[in-house]
């Protein structure tokens, strides 16, 4: 008997993606207040902790905005942020492990607020977008990923 | 006219020019020379004059820093809308005055500068006390070649914003040009004694 080629067509079923669980961020306690690592929040949460050089003030930045932090610490070369205060600031709903030895943060919704004022150090940059001496353009948000010094200046 | 100062300075980083003054705007500049470190995630870390051995110890030690994943967007202000977006926006309401002083200053980088005046007389009388919009309408005026009402217009908004020392610089390089384009460097000792003067 010619062998018979079997094809066997295995029909995919493509389902709705399930949601990935959120990446737990480890809880530290230290007298009563819970903290998370910057590092990890950078890794799993998309949260960036930054110091302002010349003060003591700490940020801390999601993707979509900065606010000062009033509970953190430095240990080593980390700094710990409170895990309240954090949530506070940055309009996020910390969400426990039952043993609460782990977090996640979850983004509250929040109204849009028509920010318009001046950037002061501490903020998200605003994008421009300027025409190049001997063409082409520059715009700030294509340079994201890359550390960015302006100069502005005037030729007076 | 920026040429001859860039290849002075041999400067080997690239040059943009802003005559609609959108990142004077963005960035609320009050006084030039300015320095600004925006980092990987989009943070504006430091903010100085120009560079002086404190403000580059600062940044020589973020540019020490591992690099963060994260990555901030660029918040929505007007003046970095593209113009389809702003058109549409001052044709759905007709009293946003930011979106209005934004198209403005595009017209007026584009060198459309007519249009540009027109945007800047309807932002005008929506609010009239914004130095913002005056100071605008008066370099588009500039770039137009008129100077007296260049001048009247940076006089006001100067006048509306009183602590604005790009505002001051612009109005005395119309007024004292000797001070500023003849030899090789502006008379700083004279624009200290004009700051000074302007101070009482």
């Amino acid at each position: 008997m010619k062998g018979v080629f079997a094809l066997a067509v295995m029909a995919v079923v493509c389902g709705p993606a399930l949601s990935a669980p959120p990446d737990m961020i480890s809880v530290e306690d230290h007298n009563g207040t819970a903290y998370v690592a910057g590092a990890e929040l950078a890794r799993k949460a998309a949260i960036a902790i930054k110091r302002l050089p010349g003060s003591d003030a700490v940020v801390a930045c999601s993707s979509e905005r900065c606010a000062r932090l009033n509970v953190f610490f430095d240990r080593d070369k980390e700094t710990l942020v409170g895990i309240d205060d954090l949530s506070r600031v940055l309009g996020l709903s910390p969400r426990f492990s039952d043993d609460r030895r782990q977090v996640w943060f979850q983004v509250e919704a929040r109204s849009r607020t028509e920010s318009g004022g001046p950037i002061r150090v501490g903020d998200l940059a605003p994008n421009f977008r300027l025409t190049r001496l001997g063409g082409g353009e520059v715009a700030l948000a294509e340079l994201r990923g890359r550390r960015v010094l302006i100069n502005s200046w005037a030729s007076w | 006219m920026v040429q001859p100062y860039v290849e002075l300075a041999r400067a080997s980083f690239p040059v943009a020019v802003d005559p609609g003054d959108l990142f004077g705007q963005a960035f609320g500049l009050k006084a030039i020379p300015v320095t600004f470190l925006v980092d990987e995630v989009g943070i504006v870390r430091l903010s100085g004059g120009g560079p002086n051995r404190e403000l580059l110890a600062q940044i020589e030690e973020i540019l020490e820093e591992p690099l963060s994943p994260v990555r901030g967007q660029a918040p929505e202000l007007p003046w970095a809308a593209a113009k389809p977006d702003l058109d549409q926006k001052v044709a759905e309401a007709p009293d946003d005055w930011p979106s209005r002083l934004a198209l403005g200053r595009l017209l007026s980088n584009e060198g459309h500068r007519a249009d540009a005046v027109k945007q800047f007389e309807a932002a005008a009388r929506i609010r009239p006390q914004e130095s913002s919009i005056h100071f605008a309408w008066g370099l588009a005026l500039l770039d137009q070649g008129d100077k007296e009402s260049a001048l009247a217009k940076l006089k006001q908004a100067r006048d509306l914003d009183p602590s604005n020392w790009r505002i001051r610089k612009q109005i005395w390089a119309i007024e004292h040009p000797d001070k500023f384009y003849t030899g090789k460097s502006p008379d700083y000792a004279w624009q200290k004694a004009q700051i000074a003067r302007e101070k009482k």
